[in-house]
């Protein structure tokens, strides 16, 4: 399969007759709208209802933007592609759109956004298309400048195709040195058609609410700091000294000293073996012990 | 763009703030009245920009300080609805403090920075040059 990113930049890949599939092709607009949807499922906004301020990054033709407007999301899209955001504008897409260089940096002020979505966009990144281009400089400052835009404990969900294991880490590895937390999620990891790598990450640390220690309020019964000091552990005078070395040994094939004794141990060693399809000789009363000296 | 997203921009790179906002041709584009949406990014919004940009586009004055409750005076509520999301700015000029400038056509600010290239025309070989040699 041949990849677009090899073929030119994006800017120039998606031109004219690119841009139209996405406004005739049924196919790429389910696939796109479902993509779209699993990166919103994923990005688990807060379950008030209330709609939210989202980005798109590499928003494209606005597909993945509708799935946010038919939730009632307010969005925001950035492409670099002008054929595409002209069919954007065609479809009468509801978000407000930017022609830009996700590699850039994002220009929003700092905490503005509720979440981040993108379609197909990272695995653009990691390509140089001139020689002053450096994928590495530009994933980190896209993530250093996307987290910074990003409200605190909200969201960003990519869906992208990485043409390698080292590109995938190379992403990673730069979201997570831009300070967020979080990692990828593979879908249907076992089919090669409909496989589909997100990566999920989080713009500073989130507790979910129900986890959230709570304030301790007066007339809190069950709280009562005279009750509670009665449930403390006490400490002990005593004080743990290190054992010496050897002390708490088994003495060799002692049965008395020992936990578990020599024929015990030769009875489950043999028990292991037979679980293990071994030819085991068969117990008997003389298992483990010591032939007469007459014998 | 609507005017919301306008209050939340900033330059890239230098992240300087505000970029004045020069309208050229405005759009209202009716949504539904949206309170708590409103009070939502509220917070978010930077108050005095926001009242000049409202200014510079013609839209009405917002009192000095942003209002509490969207059930006390509703009226500046559906003036400040208006502003923030009904407001698309269709054409006009983006000016950074430090003077770039970036444009809006068709409603689509473009952000890509201009290099050198940009700046001068391409020199494309021509068949004549190569007939000139």
């Amino acid at each position: 399969m041949s990849r677009p990113e090899h073929v030119a930049p994006p800017e120039v890949f998606y031109n004219e007759s690119e841009a139209k599939k996405y406004l005739m092709s049924s196919r790429m607009i389910e696939i796109q709208a479902k993509l779209a949807n699993r990166c919103l499922e994923l990005l688990a906004l807060p379950e008030d209802g209330g709609s939210k301020l989202l980005l798109d990054i590499g928003c494209g033709t606005g597909l993945s933007g509708d799935v946010l407007s038919e939730s009632g999301h307010i969005w925001v899209g950035t492409d670099i592609s002008p054929a595409m955001l002209d069919v954007a504008l065609e479809r009468d897409a509801e978000g407000d759109l930017f022609q830009a260089d996700a590699g850039d940096g994002m220009f929003f002020r700092n905490g503005v956004f509720d979440g981040a979505i993108s379609v197909s966009v990272l695995q653009w990144l990691c390509n140089a298309d001139s020689s002053n281009v450096k994928p590495r400089k530009r994933l980190l400052v896209f993530f250093e400048t996307l987290y910074a835009c990003l409200y605190r404990g909200s969201r960003a969900v990519f869906q992208f195709y990485p043409e390698n294991e080292s590109q995938m880490e190379l992403i990673s590895a730069s979201a997570m040195r831009a300070g967020f937390t979080g990692g990828i999620i593979v879908d249907y990891p076992h089919s090669t058609r409909a496989k589909k790598i997100y990566l999920c990450l989080r713009a500073g640390p989130a507790l979910p609410v129900a986890l959230q220690p709570k304030a301790l309020l007066v007339g809190d019964g069950e709280h009562d700091p005279q009750q509670a000091g009665r449930q403390h552990v006490e400490f002990s005078k005593r004080r743990e000294r290190p054992k010496k070395a050897g002390a708490g040994k088994l003495k060799k094939g002692g049965a008395r000293g020992s936990a578990i004794s020599k024929v015990d141990s030769i009875h489950a060693l043999k028990e292991r073996q037979r679980r293990q399809g071994h030819d085991v000789k068969l117990d008997s009363r003389y298992t483990g012990k010591k032939r007469s000296k007459k014998f | 763009m609507r005017l919301l997203t306008h209050n939340f921009m900033c330059s890239p790179r230098t992240k300087a703030y505000p970029l004045r906002l020069v309208p050229a041709e405005i759009e209202m584009i009716e949504s539904a009245y949206n309170p708590g949406f409103v009070q939502h990014v509220l917070p978010r919004i930077e108050w005095e920009p926001l009242r000049a940009t409202a200014l510079a586009c013609g839209l009405g004055e917002l009192p000095p300080s942003p209002p509490q409750d969207p059930n006390v005076d509703e009226d500046v509520w559906r003036l400040l609805h208006r502003i923030l999301l009904d407001t698309h700015v269709k054409e006009g000029i983006l000016v950074s403090p430090s003077g770039a400038e970036y444009t809006i056509h068709n409603s689509i600010p473009n952000m890509l920075p201009k290099t050198a290239a940009d700046a001068e025309p391409k020199h494309v070989p021509q068949a004549t040059d190569i007939m000139d040699e």
